[in-house]
């Protein structure tokens, strides 16, 4: 890989030993982000999006979850297999993160004011007039009315959007490097969500951050994202500039999901429907992921996994149709 | 005739707002003077953010909150003073679908008893045969197989709930549906599948939906006529067609813009708006929306607004309009 990326992870594989079997949910994911760049990863519920996030800070729900493979190079280092100290270390300072529900995230006893203090303290600030100083500061740039008198006030008394915003005041204030949000505005309604996406483009063109957006919601990553990898069961099937995947969308699932798209203008009786349901985890299809619900699908996609093909007009995507033409018994 | 018609239908909480002895109370107003018909064989969209109303609106239509205000129609009949013998009437004819199939269902039941308990406590007179026959040709409409009749709930996946969900509402042949936000919690792959489904069974069996939903690339696909409401009230009303293709309320519109598109490239125009929706216990004097409008002047601060028709089907509460 190319120097000038900040991150890059290759052939990331996050498995989970259960009692049931072993749940691939992350099987062998590879992209990379430049400095500045926002990037998206969009997909159904078990693709394997947010596995892949924490997999990144090295926060995969232990003991069952594991990295049993691949490189997640930040910065020309490989997380992996780095310490604990040293993680403990990044987290927060080079790489900091958005959940998607605020409420679980902010500690209930504790005021505002102190939470997104304690950043500071941890980055070395000692005089509690200069923590609360920065503190208001901070929240005045996630824009936050009357920060001042809200620090003493409980996350209780916040509203869904505003708690958010805490969260990104949190997320930015020791300006990391990169910037991960999973799901940031799921538990948002649409005039607050607009009004936290915006926010948070504008963070990230003002500190010149590096962002991967997580959502299911291709809206959102239109909107937000330079760059969008769709995931499917634990793979990464498709990655390319916004504009290319939803103009001109290789594979066959980005087709179909860009189809199935209930949109705002342009109304039609029918939508497109995807037959079938994402695979079991436990029980995944041979070949292709995708095989058992393609309409074009081949002999080879049911024995093989498809190996990635650059897509002309920028990006990757991982099917047969795109080797020698599409010329497969 | 309208199926169903609703008129300066209130719904007000009291809350507690203290006292030791003497408890004072305080007056949630989450639906506050709505009045709207359904015809039948159509599909009426209500369209809202959280704690607009919308919800509470569903449960008074169904029987599961009390109306404190105005009242409801149902074929023109008054489904406020119905007796016990005549809600199991109405029962019979509105069902519903719930938000969150998974919750609906109960985990310990198998799939044949959920779908097949309605006939079971409506139609007493029916043989276990006919009830099993019935039960299989609901579930073969909704696309399950057979085989998924001696499963419990878990054994299936969210799209499957909902079908489940859909075929126990359809058993007894009603008339009205209510749908709540019955796509939200499912992917986006499914979501296709169970819209068309819904599209199907309605056109079958000539039924007439009332869905409610945040989502309004949804409802603009799925319903004939929209409400748009916001903190218990009702600012935009009309042909589907009419309100998305000229939004008349400044809410509409930012509503509208606000929704994120799958079409990049697609630049946002105007500002985001403003600030959040309010508090139904205290809600703004005057329009409910001014203190987030961008055209608010004295008469909005003061008057309230109420609907007037714009053009023929297509109606709006706002002073500039």
């Amino acid at each position: 890989m190319n120097q000038e990326c900040l991150l890059s992870v290759e052939n990331l594989k996050t498995y989970f030993f259960t009692k049931s079997g072993v749940v691939k949910a992350v099987d062998g994911v590879t992209f990379s982000v430049s400095p500045g760049e926002a990037l998206g990863i969009a997909g159904e519920s078990g693709s394997g999006k947010s596995i892949t996030c924490l997999s990144l800070v090295r926060l995969v729900p232990q003991p069952a979850g594991r990295i049993v493979g691949g490189k997640v190079l930040f910065q020309g280092e490989d997380l992996l297999i780095k310490k604990e100290e040293e993680m403990r270390e990044l987290r927060g300072k080079t790489i900091a993160m958005i959940l998607q529900d605020p409420l679980t995230s902010l500690n209930p006893v504790f005021t505002i004011g102190n939470q997104v203090g304690e950043v500071f303290k941890l980055n070395g600030d000692k005089k509690w007039k200069t923590i609360r100083a920065k503190a208001i500061d901070i929240l005045n740039r996630v824009k936050i009315p009357s920060a001042e008198q809200r620090l003493n006030d409980y996350p209780f008394q916040f509203s869904g959007g505003m708690r958010q915003r805490v969260l990104a005041a949190v997320g930015i204030a020791r300006k990391p490097k990169l910037l991960i949000a999973d799901e940031p505005t799921t538990s948002l309604d649409v005039t607050i969500q607009d009004q936290f996406l915006r926010l948070l483009k504008e963070l990230q063109q003002r500190t010149e951050m590096s962002l991967i957006l997580v959502t299911h919601d291709l809206g959102v990553v239109a909107e937000t994202c330079d760059r969008v990898a769709i995931m499917y069961a634990g793979r990464i099937v498709e990655i390319g500039s916004v504009e290319r995947v939803y103009h001109a969308p290789a594979h066959p699932y980005t087709n179909a999901l860009m189809k199935a798209l209930p949109k705002l203008r342009g109304r039609t009786k029918r939508l497109y429907q995807i037959e079938g349901e994402p695979p079991n985890l436990y029980d995944l299809p041979s070949g292709c992921r995708f095989h058992p619900r393609c309409p074009m699908a081949k002999d080879i996609c049911r024995e093989k996994y498809p190996p990635e093909v650059l897509v002309s007009g920028g990006g990757a995507a991982a099917c047969w149709l795109l080797v020698n033409g599409g010329n497969h018994p | 005739m309208a199926l169903l018609e609703a008129q300066n239908v209130t719904k007000h909480f009291p809350v507690s707002a203290g006292g030791f002895l003497l408890k004072h109370y305080a007056m949630l107003k989450a639906v506050d003077g709505v009045t709207f018909s359904i015809q039948p064989g159509t599909c009426f969209g209500v369209a809202g953010e959280s704690g607009s109303g919308k919800t509470t609106l569903a449960k008074m239509v169904l029987l599961l909150e009390k109306i404190t205000g105005g009242s409801i129609f149902f074929e023109g009949r008054e489904i406020k003073g119905f007796t016990f013998k005549e809600r199991m009437w109405y029962r019979t004819r509105v069902q519903t679908i719930f938000q969150d199939a998974a919750s609906s269902l109960n985990p310990r039941m198998r799939i044949k008893n959920i779908i097949s308990e309605p006939l079971v406590v409506h139609q007493k007179s029916l043989s276990n045969e006919e009830i099993m026959a019935k039960t299989e040709e609901m579930l073969r409409l909704v696309g399950l197989r057979s085989d998924h009749m001696n499963m419990f709930p878990h054994e299936l996946s969210g799209g499957q709930k909902q079908r489940v969900a859909t075929a126990r509402a359809i058993i007894l042949e009603p008339i009205l549906v209510i749908l709540d936000e019955p796509v939200s919690s499912l992917d986006v792959s499914i979501r296709a599948q169970i819209l068309n489904l819904l599209s199907d069974i309605q056109e079958r069996q000539g039924l007439t939906y009332l869905m409610i939903s945040h989502d309004l690339a949804t409802m603009h696909h799925v319903t004939n006529s929209i409400a748009v409401m916001y903190l218990g009230k009702i600012l935009e009303m009309g042909d589907t067609e009419m309100v998305f293709s000229s939004p008349h309320h400044p809410y509409t519109r930012s509503l509208f813009a606000a929704v994120p598109q799958p079409e990049p490239g697609r630049f946002k125009t105007g500002p985001a708006l403003i600030g959040e929706i309010g508090n139904p216990l205290n809600p703004p004097s005057g329009c409910r929306f001014h203190p987030r409008c961008d055209q608010t002047d004295a008469d909005c601060r003061e008057v309230e607004p109420c609907l007037t028709e714009v053009k023929p089907g297509h109606r709006v509460a706002c002073h500039k309009v």
